[in-house]
């Protein structure tokens, strides 16, 4: 008599601690799983530029994650700003999110500058912040070096060197 | 409990308008810089005064470096002091601390040779005949003199760019003033008006088409829009829309009528060039084409929506009212540095003062905006503000209506709540 | 089996069924409110007049809305408030509903402080209030995405933003939550199933809970008094009306309620008509924009005295300074923000057990108490009105003296009713 109620006790409360944290984690684990970002968006968030294929001197547009990127390859030295921009292979790049710091226009290229149409700020081909109200210099996105290709949207140690510097 | 009531309604109406007026009123007055109310007198108040704001900010900056180089200046000067009291062993001591120094800074770190040059010289220092240092205190009090020079020369060349900045920004306010007065000057001319007619027709519609008078412009829309960014304007109603004083201006020089000074220049001509005259007197001439242009449209009636094809629908769309113009438009985004803004709910995105204020001056309502000014008079102002308010805002009349009697049920129904409740109450209370 | 008998007419056919008049009575003419009340009693019934207001009005709003990026922007503007029968009313009700809706919380709120209505058997009243403060909250920031402008689009970011400062899994969590590198289709349409399925469901069971909280403990009164609901509704009954100290709900109490209900409902509907500008912030007329930022980004009033906590501490802080090891990294000013915006959120819900003292009063007859509920209320009104205005010069200043102020007032609370208690105690001896 006492066993069976002992025994009734800890099968009824076994049924349902298991039944609820079974329930509720499969309902944490599906929530969890269905809110991911779709493979699609994934797929769109690392974006690989092939290097050699960029004009020389001249801007490259990328659309990453919702901005615009700006990659100039740079062989003149007069334009090259160590701080800001990345050396790989015989020449120097410069990468920046295209997002005016003042108000978040998008800057247009113009005789090897950046001038902002909507108030006029400037910045040069480093993204130093040269004329007008923006307050910073365009922001790095993350990116890794791989061979012969820039990675946007994954942290190399060149990425960490420049922010840091 | 009557009182009791009262005293709670005017503590929370208390706060609640403390709340109101700080997160609204004081708030937006702190957020958006003041602008002076649109007057349409299309005169250089408002263009110099953004002069003014910008030379002002200019030798903001200047004051700024000279006021650094003051405190350069004065740190010298007590250096230079100290130095003169000290005697040869003093002097000595100073000396060999300063080379000391030197050996720390980070410049020199890992440079032997230089390092070793350094600790030569603290050798000699130590060495040093009481004459011979003499003559080193007054190479280092020169050193210093020398320094000081220097920063009061830096001053005082600030100072002569401050008065220059001064000088450009007044020349600048000058010309506009100039240039205004004789807007103002042609506007007051009797026009002839075949004179007019002739004039126009020779300088104006090698771009401009006007059709009421049967002229056709020169390119069809997707040429003039490869070639000029936007297609030029037809003149037929130009003489009714826009002001009289303005038009004489646009003619005369459109960069400065329109305020487009930091977009274009000699080097970087705006597609219409400013009128260089037809050999008579220039101001004569230029009244005669304005007094065309109002002629030929004196007896043109135009609706809210026609204003606003004819003054702004070249650069922006309403597309809740089917406006749709330049959504793609590439031609135009690389003229104006992007696709100007769709204006069906701009209405209600900007207050009515401001919509007044910004179509008189863009510059002065935002500075640095690609928008030029286009010139419009009160009245088209008035039509065009109207035309967006019943495309963003179309039902405000309804809205009033209906609300009224929402409202007037609710009082009917208060007085009915009202006397239940004091027929229920006499019994419970005293 | 109950006993089967003739019925006679419809309420009787009931009754048999489910018990109407039983049910009437426990929920009706025979649930007691204490009679020493003020307008301050109607609140509860303002807010839930008003969540019905905002119920219907967001029914109608979704037959025609598009949660789609392409879409949303002009199913509101254009479709909804111009093509729909009175859509423009569902709307702008919709819009000052919700800021209405806060401002009647804070205010029901303070008047718990002040009558110290979460006190003793009235904790779980106070808690599930909290909880529904939470949840409308939620529902309010998930509500002003929807439309898709430009401050709903950049609030959106801002604030979804702050779950990048939580240690360690930061990044992912802001990932996961948006489904998107950066505020995007995915984060609008699972907003869209927060605000209108999850979220009411949830604020509904709430009210229900809350309401059933107030049945045990019963109302509180304008001093506090402790009744006893059992003789003074016998009292009641006998028709001792005049000198039983409670009233029914319905009529009596309701009926005062539906007066005062009027008066907010008339302030409502010409706020509706002629004010909404208030309750719609003028920038979110335009476009969402992902690649231009407003000139200024600010929540809605409602959420302003705990963004500017948020903002309050506008420096790193060494860490260790005070024990000499500067080599430490610094906590960054975001990250004692997050903590201070935590904490600022999370305190209120304390309240029961951070007030030590067991008396039942309103604030004046509490001595320090009514001078620390004026400094709260003011605090946090000064929070409000700064939290608006662009973080810069004196401002900061201001701010973060504030935020301190605020976490200042709710290490003091226990102290000051600790003191409070022990004179009770000496005065009672």
């Amino acid at each position: 008599m006492a066993i069976d109620e002992t025994k009734r006790k800890v099968l009824g409360w076994s049924l349902g601690i298991s039944a609820l944290a079974g329930t509720l984690g499969g309902l944490g684990l599906g929530v969890k799983k269905s809110f991911d970002p779709l493979p699609s968006v994934l797929e769109a968030g690392v974006v690989s530029v092939d290097l050699s294929a960029l004009t020389l001197n001249k801007p490259t547009t990328i659309q990453f994650r919702g901005k615009p990127i700006f990659i100039i390859k740079k062989d003149n030295m007069n334009f090259v700003n160590e701080k800001r921009d990345v050396k790989i292979g015989d020449y120097f790049y410069s990468i920046m999110i295209g997002s005016c710091t003042h108000l978040g226009c998008i800057p247009a290229w113009k005789q090897e500058k950046f001038v902002c149409a909507c108030h006029g700020g400037q910045f040069d081909s480093s993204g130093i912040n040269t004329f007008g109200p923006p307050p910073k210099p365009l922001v790095i996105p993350a990116f890794k070096i791989q061979n012969s290709n820039i990675v946007l949207g994954e942290v190399g140690p060149e990425y960490t060197k420049l922010v840091n510097s | 409990m009557k009182n009791v009531d009262i005293k709670i309604l005017a503590v929370i109406l208390f706060f609640v308008t403390i709340l109101y007026l700080g997160v609204e009123p004081f708030a937006h007055s702190q957020m958006h810089k003041h602008i002076d109310d649109a007057d349409f007198a299309y005169d250089a108040k408002g263009d110099n005064k953004v002069l003014l704001e910008q030379n002002h900010k200019q030798i903001d900056d200047f004051e700024e470096i000279k006021e650094i180089n003051a405190k350069e200046i004065m740190k010298s000067k007590k250096r230079l002091q100290e130095l003169e009291e000290f005697d040869s062993e003093e002097f000595r001591d100073f000396w060999i601390q300063k080379l000391e120094n030197q050996k720390q800074d980070p410049k020199y770190k890992d440079q032997e040779k230089e390092i070793a040059s350094i600790d030569k010289e603290i050798v000699k220092a130590k060495e040093m005949e009481v004459e011979e240092l003499k003559n080193v205190k007054t190479f280092f009090m020169n050193n210093y003199k020398n320094m000081i020079d220097q920063e009061n020369f830096l001053s005082k060349k600030i100072d002569q760019k401050i008065t220059d900045a001064e000088n450009e920004s007044q020349q600048q306010m000058d010309d506009v003033e100039f240039f205004w007065n004789e807007a103002e000057y042609i506007a007051s001319l009797e026009a002839n008006i075949s004179n007019g007619k002739k004039l126009v027709q020779m300088s104006c519609t090698g771009c401009h088409g006007i059709s009421t008078e049967g002229i056709l412009a020169p390119m069809d829309d997707a040429t003039a829009k490869m070639s000029f960014g936007v297609v030029p304007p037809d003149l037929s109603t130009s003489g009714k829309i826009y002001d009289k004083k303005f038009l004489a201006a646009l003619i005369k020089n459109p960069i400065i009528a329109m305020n487009l000074e930091h977009k274009f220049d000699n080097m970087n001509p705006h597609p219409m060039p400013p009128f260089f005259g037809a050999g008579g007197d220039i101001s004569e001439e230029i009244a005669d084409m304005v007094g065309y242009l109002k002629d030929i449209s004196k007896d043109v009636t135009l609706s809210d929506k026609e204003v606003f094809i004819n003054a702004c629908a070249r650069c922006h769309d309403v597309r809740y009212d089917g406006i749709l113009g330049s959504k793609n438009d590439q031609y135009l985004a690389k003229y104006m540095g992007s696709i100007p803004p769709d204006l069906s709910m701009i209405i209600r995105a900007k207050s009515k003062q401001y919509l007044r204020n910004f179509i008189y001056n863009p510059q002065m309502a935002l500075e640095g905006t690609a928008m030029p000014r286009v010139g419009l008079d009160k009245n088209s102002t008035e039509q065009v503000i109207n035309y967006l308010e019943s495309i963003g805002d179309s039902k405000k009349e309804e809205r009033e209506r209906v609300i009224l009697k929402i409202v007037a049920f609710l009082v009917f129904i208060m007085i009915l709540a009202y006397l239940w409740k004091k027929l229920l109450w006499r019994e419970l209370k005293d | 089996m109950a006993e089967i008998k003739e019925t006679n007419g419809i309420v009787d056919w009931l009754d048999e069924r489910l018990a109407v008049r039983k049910l009437a009575k426990v929920l009706m003419t025979e649930y007691w409110i204490p009679k020493n009340i003020n307008f301050l009693w109607a609140m509860g019934i303002v807010l839930m007049v008003t969540f019905m207001l905002l119920f219907v009005s967001g029914l109608m709003l979704l037959a025609y809305y598009k949660p789609d990026v392409a879409l949303a922007f002009d199913s509101v503007n254009k479709t909804i408030m111009q093509d729909v029968g009175l859509g423009w009313l569902w709307r702008h009700m919709h819009a000052v509903g919700a800021s209405l809706i806060f401002l009647v919380i804070y205010i029901h709120m303070f008047t718990a402080i002040y009558y110290g209505s979460y006190k003793k058997t009235r904790e779980i009243i106070w808690i599930t209030g909290m909880l529904l403060f939470v949840t409308f909250s939620a529902e309010a920031f998930s509500g002003y995405m929807l439309p898709w402008g430009q401050m709903s689009y950049w609030a959106a970011t801002v604030i979804t933003g702050l779950f990048e400062n939580v240690p360690l899994v930061g990044e992912d969590l802001l990932v996961w939550l948006r489904g998107n590198f950066f505020v995007a289709d995915a984060t609008l349409t699972r907003f869209f199933m927060l605000h209108v399925v999850l979220l009411p469901i949830s604020i509904m069971g709430i009210i229900a809970l809350h309401f059933y909280s107030l049945r045990i403990p019963h109302v509180n009164n304008q001093e506090g008094e402790e009744i006893d609901f059992d003789e003074e509704s016998k009292k009641f009954l006998d028709g001792n009306k005049k000198e039983s100290k409670v009233i029914r709900f319905f009529p009596d109490f309701l009926s005062k309620d539906i007066f005062v209900l009027c008066i907010y409902l008339i302030f409502f509907f010409l706020l509706v008509g002629f004010s909404y500008n208030f309750a719609m912030d003028p920038i979110n007329f335009e476009p969402a924009n992902n690649l231009k930022t407003p000139a200024h980004i600010y929540p809605e009033w409602y959420f302003l005295w705990s963004y500017e906590i948020l903002r309050g501490f506008f420096f790193d802080i060494p860490q260790g300074w005070w024990i000499g090891l500067d080599f430490l990294p610094k906590i960054p000013a975001m990250t004692i923000g997050l903590l201070a915006f935590g904490f600022a959120n999370f305190i209120f819900f304390l309240l029961p057990f951070l007030d030590r003292s067991k008396v039942v009063a309103p604030a004046h007859k509490r001595g320090a108490f009514v001078v620390w509920f004026w400094l709260l209320l003011i605090d946090m009104i000064i929070l409000t009105i700064w939290g608006k205005l662009p973080p810069e010069g004196i401002n900061n200043v201001i701010g973060f003296i504030a935020s301190m102020t605020f976490i200042g007032l709710f290490i003091a609370l226990p102290i000051i009713t600790i003191k409070e208690r022990n004179k009770d105690k000496r005065e009672a001896k």
